[in-house]
This record gives C-alpha cells, structure tokens and sequence, in this order.
C-alpha cells in the first residue's frame, strides 16, 4: 500500500480503535502481511502502554481471531510475542543456531561471539544438533556463555549417513526437509539467528537473521534464505556471492572477531615461515603446493634458505589421506627444514605465532570454485596480530586483508610466493615495516570491534522491534 | 495492576495459540501458505564442484527412475468406506492392461538401463581426462617455478660480477 493510503487507515484506527480489525479487513487486499502486523502491533501497545484495559481486553480477541483466520497460527502468536516485548512484561528472547556447534571452526566461533556480545541484551538459547556443553565453548574460544542456555534439537535423519557431520547436501525433495523441527523451534522466540548458512531452516520468529560465511548452495529445494528478515555476511567476498548465487543483496556486514594478540610479552623472533590452516580433505588450503615450493627453494638456494624452516599447523582428523600425502612428501630429500605440526595445543600454537616471521596462505591458489577459495582468512589476521608479514593468495576475503606491499604481499602463483619470499627474508627492513603495517591493520579485525558492532546493530533492530518510536 | 491484568491475559492467549501451534505439524499449516518452490538450475553458472555434484545426483535419480513399470502397491484410496473397493477395482484393471503395457515397459525399462550405464561411464571417462588435465597443469606449474628461481639466480650472479 502506498505511503498517504496506510496513513489514512492508520488514522482510522486511531479515531475508531474499536473498529481496527473491521477498518484492516476492509483494506485487506491492499495491505502486506507486514504492514497488517504493524497496524496492529500499533494499537495494541498504545493501549497496552496507557494501561487502557477497557480497550485492550475486548479488542485483542478479534485481532488475533483475524490473524489467525488470515495468515495463521505463528502470525498471532509472533504479535502477542512482540507485544510483551513492548510493553516490558519480559526480556526478548534470542536463539541462535548451527547444525556445526559441535564442532571447532571460525564461522562456529563467529555464532558464539554474537551470543556474547547480546547475552545481557536477549536472554539466549543456543541450539545445536550435537552434544555441546558451556564448558566445550569456554575450552575451545575462550568465552563465558554462562548466561546462555543450551538446547539440543537431535535430527536423526542424518545418523545414516555421518553421524558427525550433518551434511545438509544429503537433503533433497525427495525427503522430507529435516530441518524443520529447527524452524518450528524458531517461532518461540523474538529473533532467531542461522548461523549455519543453512538455508533449509525455515524461520519463524518476528525477527530473523541468517549469518552467510558463504553461499554454499545455490537456491534448490528447500532453500528460504529469502524468507529472513536480514542476512548477514562476513566479507566483501560473500556479499558478492551472495548477489551472485542466491541473486539479491545481502543487508549487514560484519567482519569475524579475531583475537590472537599475545597477552604477555613478545617473544623473539626466528627464521619461521609459518602456515596455519586445517589440512582439508581436498586440499584447499593447499599445504602440498607450500611444501613442494619451500623444498625447490632448499634444493636450488640452499645459501639464501640457511637458517629458516616452514612449518606447516592444523587440524586434521584421524586417517586424513591429504595429510598422509603431506607426511609422504616430507620423506623426500630436501624437506628437512619442513616441520609438520598436527592438532597441537593452543598454547604451542600462540608461541609458534609469536616466534615467526612469514606467513604463508594459499587458500585459493588454482581454484576454479568460489567455495574453495578463503572467504575471510582469520588464520591471517592472527599472524599479523602477532607481527608476521603475510603473503597470501590474491583473492576471496584476503584481498580485504592485506594491502598489497603495504600490510603484506598477494600473489597468484607459486612462483610469485618465491619472489616475495625471498624479498622478505633478504630485506630484513622491509619484513620489518611490513610486520608493523600488518599489526596495525590487524586491528580492523578484533573482538572487540566485532563485539561493539553487533551490539549496536542489535540495539538498533531490538528498539524497532520494541516500536520505541511509536 | 492494570499492567499485570494484560500481562495475563496475553500469556493466556499466547498458552492458548502455543497448544495450537504444537499440534500442527507442517510449517506450511503454521503460516498458512506454500512455502516452497522450484528453482531454475542454469549450468552454465555453476562451477566444476557444483557441475560434478549435479551430474551425480541427477545420474542417481535417473537410475532410481529407470524401471518405468508401475507398482500396484501405489494404488491408494484416501476414501474411508469406498477406498477398498476402488483401490482392489484398480488393481484389476492394471493387472488386464499389464498384458498390452508389459512388453512396452519392459522395453522402455532396458533402454533406460543403458542409457544410465552410458552416462555413468561418460562420466567416469570425465573424470579421468580432469584428473589428467591436472597432472598437466601441475608439470606447467613446476616449470614456471624453475624459471622464477632461475631467474632470481641469474640476477643474484649478475650483481655478483657488477
């Protein structure tokens, strides 16, 4: 409806507040879903506010009755949910949920840090598929969700496949959608976050919000992405993919909190060219490209390579047949100084962090999948928190990263890491400025940043949800 | 007091609505629309990873679809009292009708057959040749990486004689 034409029935509800669900019925078919919720939201909360129960009491049966009949169950119930919101009868509820809360990640730790960042705001329920306790999420990033509760919606259709791993790939029409009961679950709450970039929940609550690390799928069957009320994104890099795969346009960007600053005092710095990166299946993070390019520069520059050592960290599980094929190139003469270093513990991770001096990523080096190539790189912003000068592949969320030769180096070819490489390691100076520059620039990525961001969008949408301004 | 007057009569309804809400199964009935839709795949768009995962499920259809003969046990009546009767009747009919169609089907059924065995194995054959572009592209690579060090070599030796 046009913008004179709803003031008109607006003020037709407010000289006859008796009459709201004839005057909306009348202008039924003009009016959207939303601007029917909001009419009436309206006139419930001005009467709700001014303690006016002679009006409230008689009319709210009719209003719900009428949603109930015109666009169902959930309808009516998402108003009663928003008006005790407005009127202050209790705190907003919040739920956030990913079919990989279980397991260790970024874009997991990512859901866990805005559960932080709104625990005082909402009261919050985590929901997960798999078993994770307040205890898992404090060892694994560090943070206090005490004030969070968790529930555990099991989803047993995909314990015949891998019962770890809930592949959301397995879902076609020709069953039925498994992630409903997460949908359903959805409409008892004010907000309901998706941090799954699973878009087969379909969401119910007032207000919804999908965080997209990346477009995964292009839309298929079951795909509601469209149904949220925002989408949230992580880089600039997704947002394009986004546009791209599920054609419309993301509404908030919101970088990932990074937070590998050392707390205590540095430590010197060693001829270590470092790569942290989980060893893929497939590869993607291309650890053997690394190896392969460190071992030709010992054989043909054993001179200029005296002294430093790559070492390659991530997490693997067990069997990984791209880790044996790591573990079998490092037979080969010339890996000497190529260390492997498999799910090791935190701390030992945050003191390599500490005493390298390069960084190398790859993500996306000869990848002809969008998917594949890094969608942010948080490994990239702790090296550079702690003072490495990256050099990383020239694409995907790295290119928001690192400033070319300023914050680091991009490159697109082996042979370019071996150019920058060795310009590094000869120009101390200039490994120096880059550290620095890196460092600096590091900072755009911070939890703390992240934290302060996500509290004031919320604050913004929650006094809109509240009708602060009506 | 007025406050907490509508702040009960609120949680009533909502009491109310949630009992409702429980015993409807289908998010479709929850908001009283069709909330699904089909979707146009252009592959054109898609990348290799996409285009591979397409092309496996949509040979796994083909070979779940291939046997086109029809299953009398999906004769179904939603009637209560005259579904039996029309669903025994159907069988019948099926049954006097399979003496024309069988030879059909039965044909229909073989070529579909090895129409699936021969896309799988053009497919399998796909595989192979990317997998041999691959190991090309890698050897092209490594060549390049040579000529970089060389390269660098050539200009740390010529600032040696300068």
């Amino acid at each position: 409806m046009n913008k004179q034409a709803l003031e008109q029935v607006k003020e037709k509800i407010a000289n006859s507040p008796k009459k709201s669900v004839e005057i909306v019925n009348e202008h039924y078919r003009e009016l959207s879903a939303v601007e029917i919720n909001q009419l009436f939201f309206s006139i419930l909360v001005k009467t709700g506010r001014e303690n006016n129960t002679a009006l409230f009491q008689p009319l709210m049966p009719g209003i719900l009755q009428f949603l109930k009949e015109k666009a169902g169950l959930q309808a009516a119930y998402n108003l009663l949910l928003r008006i005790e919101t407005a009127l202050g009868i209790r705190k907003p509820t919040l739920a956030i949920y990913d079919h990989t809360f279980h397991i260790i990640g970024g874009g997991e730790k990512y859901g866990f840090t805005v559960a932080h960042a709104l625990q005082d705001m909402f009261d919050i329920t985590i929901l997960a598929n798999k078993e994770v306790t307040h205890k898992n999420i404090s060892d694994w990033y560090h943070l206090d969700l005490s004030k969070c509760k968790i529930k555990i919606i099991p989803i047993p259709f995909f314990d015949q496949f891998d019962p770890v791993n809930l592949d959301p790939g397995r879902v076609t029409r020709r069953v039925e959608n498994p992630f409903h009961i997460i949908g359903k679950e959805s409409g008892s709450f004010d907000f309901f976050i998706n941090n799954g970039m699973n878009e087969m929940v379909y969401p119910l609550s007032n207000v919804s919000f999908i965080i997209c690390h990346f477009p995964e799928r292009r839309p298929t069957s079951y795909f509601y992405a469209d149904n949220y009320s925002y989408i949230i994104y992580n880089s600039k890099y997704t947002s394009d993919w986004i546009e791209k795969k599920w054609k419309f346009s993301p509404h908030k960007h919101i970088y990932p909190p990074v937070d590998m600053e050392p707390e205590e005092k540095e430590l010197e710095k060693e001829n270590i060219i470092l790569s942290v990166a989980r060893f893929e299946t497939g590869g993607s993070k291309k650890q053997v490209e690394m190896v392969r390019t460190f071992r030709k520069l010992c054989i043909r520059m054993p001179d200029r390579l005296k002294g430093w050592k790559l070492v390659l960290v991530g997490g693997s599980h067990e069997g990984n047949p791209y880790l044996q094929k790591i573990r079998d190139l490092l037979k080969a003469p010339g890996t000497e100084n190529i260390e492997l270093k498999v799910n090791i513990p935190g701390d030992e991770l945050k003191n390599l962090y500490k005493k390298a001096k390069i960084f190398w990523h790859l993500c996306g080096l000869d990848q002809a999948d969008p998917a594949l190539v890094e969608h942010f790189g948080m490994t990239i912003v702790e090296a550079m928190q702690n003072k490495l000068a990256p050099i990383v592949f020239d694409g995907g969320g790295q290119r928001e990263i690192v400033d070319q030769d300023k914050s680091g180096f991009r490159v697109t070819t082996s042979a370019e890491l071996i150019k920058y490489t060795l310009r590094l390691i000869e120009n101390p100076g200039l490994q120096m400025k880059i550290s620095q520059n890196a460092f600096v620039r590091s900072k755009r990525f911070n939890r703390e940043r992240f934290e302060r961001e996500v509290k004031e969008y919320f604050t913004g949408l929650l006094d809109q949800y509240k009708g602060r301004n009506q | 007091m007025e406050k907490e007057k509508i702040a009960a009569q609120i949680k009533d309804a909502k009491d109310e609505i949630f009992r409702s809400i429980e015993e409807k199964e289908s998010i479709k009935k929850l908001v009283k629309s069709e909330i699904d839709r089909d979707f146009h795949i252009d592959p054109w768009e898609l990348s290799h990873r996409e285009l591979d995962n397409l092309m496996g499920r949509r040979l796994s259809f083909l070979n779940d679809d291939s046997d086109p003969t029809p299953d009398p046990a999906n004769i179904t009546s939603h009637r209560k009292i005259l579904g039996k009767p029309i669903v025994f009747v159907k069988r019948i009919i099926m049954k006097l009708a399979g003496a024309y169609t069988n030879s059909i089907l039965e044909k229909q059924r073989r070529f579909n057959d090895q129409l699936v065995a021969f896309h799988l194995a053009a497919f399998v054959r796909f595989q192979y040749n990317e997998k041999k572009i691959k190991e090309l592209e890698e050897r092209i690579k490594d060549f390049e990486d040579d000529r970089e060090l060389l390269l660098d070599e050539l200009k740390n030796i010529r600032r040696k004689i300068d």
